[in-house]
């Protein structure tokens, strides 16, 4: 118990001195707005205005909006008063929760400060016995107070002996779970409270989950009274086919009034409706931003946006709610907007009172665009030569020869290469470099990305002549390329739907076998040539749901299912995908390339878009995804227009206004260069370049088709590979998240006394030791280390400290390697900044 | 310069630990707390599934005094004698931080528990049990159970079935008793002071004892024995923290065979009662337990996943079956060595005793798989809709009795040549000469 104790103070000790920090820095936050109970109502909105409520286990959460004369809106839920009318017919708590207690029409007097308004509503069968329902009552009851989590009994193997499907997904499954397993012993049909599945979660017999409700709860009495009508689990009855939440995404929220009470209606497919506002399941997207309670409550934390993920039965909407503040001091002074981007990234950050940085000085921008566009840092003659530029437009001319560069396309290349797994173990060398080839024209000759994903995708005949068909093998099944292509070109995880419906979306298990039909009848055959195969469609063949049994027909998100040609289904979905009204195609590749840019998608994790994790700035996302559409898909375009904008060549110095920011881009990001920049980085600043196995000379490694043409060596296994480290991927999932982004201990080491850095130093062919046996001043050598390192000039001040160091030993050469060291080490050089 | 090293500085974050003043009250001398009696039971019921054998949380377990006693990882005293204050225990149960109170994520106790917890501590913490090892649940005193309803407002599921091969009589378990109904359903007798759930009934082979296994999930299991005759509680061989699944007498009527919560397998002397033997091996909550007629084996099943046979003298383990994917639920011994094992997985596998090899799948589906028994020439297999009769020498199935997705959840451990009997999930009893003349009636009072 006490080690436990101590763990926890660590960690509370630590968050005290962080927030105790960040509160020295930031301006103090001032609500300077006024609270709801003074400020000035125009007019009272109640939802829902007119409601039938039908059976005695049904209520009605109301929500109610006060609109200000500025039309802003607060929720006044629970700050207003209520009055029903007969007073007989129904009773209100103070957070607006109507429960009827006899049939009859009625009304609802909502007042706030000296505004009211009225709605009505309808009470029956009211008396009438009603049956707790298995799949509306007793499955969302065990989702909404966390059982049937996936860190509690959800998990794939439950917990303690007893799994039930991730929210309720699986009905069978809990039915057979809560009512068979184990000789019955969760539910106790002659003494229900003495059930396990009541005593269990009110901690009545000690429970690892610890207490989950009391036993005044509604979610207990539902329990409870499900138990003792007989633990019933018939799916007869009206079926749900949807929920409706108000408010609807996009309300905007201030300090000091930052709480949003939800309404959930619940449509059943005879027409009727009912409130399930306190049956439903919630989630926050971003935790910082805010909360939400068992009954719909949510609570503003920070400022920012959040989606707040609704669930009940097995429907999912995710609103969005901006939470806004103003802070002391904050005024917009109308920063200049280069384009488009800038225009919707200042709105937000106006909006959300985070003030931009300026823009970053000359040589961090050369050094950044560099690297962002070639891979490489800048050399001492290139960086010569746009400083001493005169030209006005010389950010602009500098990018669009980057673009043109053949180091461009290789480099490009390579980050497709991670996507489509190009790697020698699936698809073997030769093939490596021919899709590498491919990939390297398609970027340079600026291929329009429609083309080049219908390529892909619609590859058929033998991968020698259609590299791209390598897609299949590494892909190498039906699953596996339904996957991959719901990865790439769809921005979707989907894998998780291969087995239960997606935890956190609306995918279902129907979707993914729907979304595989198109890949199914796809054949791959061998033929007597190593390397390659055949791609050709068969004319039949179906997939079949597995826990159906059904046959699952073609099927792609929102346009739902889809007529598909009998000769190759993947030309349907090519066409869907590359439709100009496909609303995702277009986003998911601007996004990409503004995370490749940035540092960070507008969506984030950029491969995982879902409503659950909603964009930081839509109207970003929408204007760069229809920009792409009328540029004819063009990436060059994108790529060109984003390095344009000042929000990417503001300076990652912050203010105090914005250094709270993580999400809204108002400052860069730095970033560690990737291992493959960094190596080709090591390289340039020593003059000692590495040299890759299976390719030219002086190929950089930022140029590498593949991460294994290396071949294999058994006596180099357990060596530690720099790359590796560095997070280099192995290219087995299309997966982003491959690539390690973490910082490891490993990666200091490798630094500090690794092999590649040290043999760099040390090699008497390097800048240095070439330098010194020429007979170059030490300090010029230490001016020239700083310009191809940090693509600056060293400062008088630092010129000093290496003076004093160098002047201190009696060997220049051993004091040179010493400083050559410091800098490699030197953050300012492993960060793209 | 030494760039080949570098310092690594770590700071160290002292945590000064907060003192609780708690008032030191005099000890009532009046109310003398037994912790037999008051404290062992507060503490299986709120601590011991987080800190007993299954899950030992921050490594500290309390199931037996000598472990609620022993220095904690920390280095702390959960309990001091006389100090309420030095007791970690108890600082933790009043402890203000609702992330350091006891039990986690859950209210505080009541606080007349606590009350007789602080007494206890202040009391001087003394032990009244017989040996400190012993484990809470087996301190408590053999309980009188509630009466059982006198009629049953729903079905309960027949968890336990046996039957008298000479006077036909069927024994079933019911709520806090076992039932004796005639072949044709007609309530016999009913025998109470029983616990919750039977999950097994076993006849003595010579005398009028019957062996059952039970309990209240969650909280208790128990082995009673009772006299045929009088219904008389004759004995009580265990009490666990969970429902005890099965208890089985060889086949001279010698020795009880039980299978217990924690993974092992108890052996008693039937005439005194007295343990003789621990069987270790699984490592979760022990299913069954089948005796082979030979009296010197031992098929055990366990949620494990895996079954065993052991020798019953040595105590060793003669083979271990592991193939199935989820919870083996029963074993029978078929002839020529061969041993039949069935699961949740939907699987009845068939295995080698000899060497413990898989020989085949006898059966394989989707649903669970409950029982197994066997008759002198036959075996059976139940399961989530169907019962299954197969020819013992050809392996050939000769009968499929479906139960339109009822799950039979009980077969008599010593089948009836000439009976066919089952318990089903829906509380009903079907029984008859054979497959094709069955009756069925509800055993529910």
């Amino acid at each position: 118990m006490r080690n436990h104790l101590i763990f926890k103070r660590v960690i509370h000790a630590g968050l005290a001195i962080a927030v105790s920090v960040a509160s020295l820095l930031s301006p103090s936050r001032v609500d300077a707005a006024e609270p709801a109970d003074t400020i000035q109502i125009a007019q009272l909105k109640v939802y829902p205005p007119v409601f039938t409520i039908t059976g005695a286990r049904e209520q009605l959460q109301m929500v109610v909006t006060g609109v200000l004369s500025d039309q802003s809106l607060v929720d006044l839920t629970g700050k207003a008063t209520y009055a029903v009318e007969p007073a007989d017919l129904a009773s209100v708590n103070d957070q607006g929760l109507l429960k009827p207690m006899r049939d009859g029409e009625g009304s609802l007097r909502v007042t706030h400060g000296d505004v009211n308004t009225i709605v009505t509503f309808e009470a029956e069968n009211i008396l009438q016995r009603q049956r707790v329902s298995f799949d509306y009552h007793t499955l969302p009851v065990l989702a909404q107070t966390g059982c049937s989590g996936g860190s509690c009994h959800g998990a794939p193997h439950g917990k303690a002996g007893f799994r039930l499907s991730l929210f309720g997904s699986d009905r069978e499954l809990d039915r057979v779970s809560l009512t068979h397993q184990m000789a019955g012993r969760r539910i106790n049909p002659i003494e229900p409270t003495k059930s396990l599945l009541l005593m269990k979660p009110t901690g009545e017999v000690a429970h690892q989950g610890g207490q989950r409700f009391e036993r005044d709860e509604s979610q207990y009495e539902l329990l409870r009274d499900w138990i003792a009508e007989g633990a019933n689990t018939d799916s007869g009855g009206p079926q749900c086919v949807g929920i409706k939440i108000y408010p609807e995404t996009g309300r905007l929220l201030k300090f000091p009034n930052h709480t949003q009470q939800l309404s959930v209606i619940a449509s059943f497919d005879d027409g009727s409706q009912r409130d399930v506002t306190h049956l439903s399941k919630y989630e926050v997207s971003n935790p910082l931003v805010a909360e939400v309670n068992r009954s719909g409550l949510v609570q503003g934390l920070d400022r920012g946006e959040s989606a707040v993920i609704v669930r009940f039965a097995n429907f999912i909407e995710a609103p969005l709610l901006t939470f806004v503040r103003d802070i002391e001091g904050f005024t917009w002074d109308e920063p200049e907007e280069a384009n488009y981007i800038d225009h919707h990234v200042y709105a937000k950050l106006r909006q959300l009172q985070f003030k931009p940085s300026s823009l970053a000085n000359e040589s961090t921008f050369v050094r950044r665009v560099f690297l962002d566009t070639i891979g490489l840092l800048p050399t001492e003659e290139e960086l010569e030569q746009y400083l001493s530029d005169p030209s006005p437009t010389r950010r602009e001319e500098l990018i669009d020869q980057l673009l043109e560069r053949p180091e461009y396309a290789k480099f490009w290349a390579q980050k497709w290469g991670d996507l489509l797994r190009v790697s020698t173990k699936l698809i073997g060398v030769p093939s490596v470099h021919k899709f590498n080839r491919w990939l390297e024209v398609s970027v340079a000759s600026n291929q329009p990305y429609d083309q080049f994903a219908e390529q892909i995708l619609l590859a058929t005949g033998s991968t020698r002549q259609h590299p791209q068909g390598n897609f299949y093998r590494s892909a190498a099944d039906t699953n596996d390329a339904t996957e991959t292509a719901a990865q790439v070109f769809l921005g979707t995880r989907i894998q998780c739907a291969k087995c239960h419906n997606h935890p956190f979306e609306r995918w279902t298990q129907g979707n993914y076998y729907g979304l595989s039909a198109f890949f199914s009848r796809l054949q791959r055959s061998k033929t007597n040539q190593k390397d390659e195969v055949l791609l050709w469609s068969k004319e039949d063949g179906e997939v079949v749901h597995p826990a159906t049994g059904q046959t699952a027909k073609p099927w792609v998100p929102v346009a739902g299912e889809i007529p598909t040609q009998e000769s190759d289904r993947r030309l349907a979905f090519a066409d869907w995908l590359t439709a100009e009204q496909n609303p995702l195609f277009a986003k998911i590749e601007v996004n990409r390339i503004w995370a490749q840019l940035m540092g960070q998608g507008i969506v984030e994790p950029f491969d995982d878009f879902r409503d659950s994790n909603p964009p930081a700035n839509p109207e970003l996302l929408e204007a760069l995804a229809k920009d792409f559409v009328a540029s004819g898909y063009d990436r060059r375009h994108i790529i060109r227009t984003v390095l344009l904008s000042h929000t990417y060549q503001a300076s990652s110095d912050t203010n105090p206004w914005n250094e709270q920011d993580r999400s809204y881009f108002s400052h860069y990001r730095p970033r560690m260069m990737t291992a493959e920049q960094l190596v080709d980085a090591l390289g340039y600043v020593t003059n000692k370049p590495e040299a890759f196995f299976g390719v030219p000379v002086s190929t950089k490694a930022t140029w590498v088709p593949a991460p294994d043409l290396k071949p294999h060596d058994r006596a180099k296994i357990g060596s530690v590979e720099f790359l590796k480290v560095f997070g280099q991927p192995e290219r087995q999932s299309a997966c982003e998240c491959e690539r390690s982004k973490d910082v490891s201990l490993g990666q200091a080491l490798e630094l500090l006394n690794g092999e590649t850095v040290n043999e760099m130093i040390t090699a008497k062919t390097n800048l240095v030791h070439q330098g010194l046996e020429a007979g170059v001043d030490s300090l010029d050598l230490v001016k020239r280390l700083y310009r191809r390192a940090l693509s600056r000039d060293a400062t008088e001040e630092e010129l000093k400290v290496h003076e004093d160091y160098i002047q201190s030993h009696q060997d220049k050469a051993q004091a040179l390697e010493d400083t050559c060291w410091a800098l490699l080490n030197r953050n300012e050089f492993l960060f793209q900044h | 310069m030494n760039r080949h090293s570098f310092l690594l500085n770590i700071t160290l974050i002292l945590v000064s630990v907060l003192t609780c003043n708690v008032q030191a009250e005099k000890p009532n001398i009046d109310s003398k707390v037994s912790f037999s009696e008051h404290v062992a039971p507060i503490l299986q019921k709120r601590c011991v599934s987080c800190h007993g054998s299954k899950l030992a949380e921050s490594g500290y377990r309390l199931d037996s005094y000598r472990s609620l006693l022993s220095e904690m990882v920390s280095g702390q005293q959960a309990v001091v004698s006389g100090g309420v204050a030095e007791s970690e225990l108890f600082q933790r149960l009043i402890h203000e931080d609702d992330d350091l109170r006891m039990p986690a994520e859950a209210n505080s106790l009541p606080d007349a528990e606590i009350e007789l917890i602080k007494n206890w501590i202040e009391q001087g913490a003394v032990y009244d049990g017989v040996s400190p090892d012993q484990i809470l649940s087996s301190l408590m005193p053999s309980r009188k159970h509630p009466s059982a309803p006198e009629s049953y407002p729903a079905s309960l599921p027949v968890s336990a079935i046996a039957i008298d091969s000479e006077t036909k009589e069927i024994f079933t378990g019911g709520y806090h008793e076992l039932i004796i109904w005639n072949r044709s359903g007609q309530l016999l007798q009913r025998i109470g002071n029983q616990g919750q759930r039977t999950y097994s009934i076993d006849l003595h082979p010579t005398n009028q004892n019957i062996l059952t296994s039970s309990g209240t999930p969650g909280l208790l299991g128990e082995v009673r024995i009772f006299d045929r005759q009088t219904g008389q509680l004759i004995g009580n061989l265990i009490q666990s923290d969970e429902v005890i699944l099965d208890a089985k007498y060889s086949p001279d009527g010698l020795r009880v065979a039980v299978a217990k919560p924690d993974g092992s397998i108890d052996l008693y002397d039937a005439k005194t009662n007295k343990r003789i033997l621990t069987l270790l091996g699984h490592s979760d909550q022990v299913t069954s337990v089948t005796w082979h007629s030979d009296g010197k084996r031992l098929g055990t099943t366990s949620r494990d996943k895996a079954a065993k046979i052991y020798d019953v003298d040595s105590g060793r383990s003669l083979a271990t079956f592991s193939g199935h994917t989820d919870c083996v639920n029963a074993l029978e011994f078929l002839d020529g060595d061969e041993v039949i094992t069935v699961s949740d997985d939907g699987k009845a596998m068939v295995w080698s005793a000899h060497n413990g090899r898989k020989k085949r799948d006898a059966l394989s589906g989707k649903t669970p798989l409950l029982v197994v028994s066997r008759t002198e020439k036959q075996y059976r297999i139940g399961g989530a809709n169907r019962l299954l009769t197969y020819e013992l020498a050809t392996h050939q199935k000769v009968a499929e009795l479906p139960t339109d997705g009822d799950w039979i959840t009980a077969v008599p451990e010593k089948e009836d040549s000439g009976m066919l009997v089952f318990g089903l999930h829906s509380g009903e009893v079907r029984v008859g000469r054979t497959e094709n003349g069955i009756d069925q009636f509800s055993a529910q009072p």
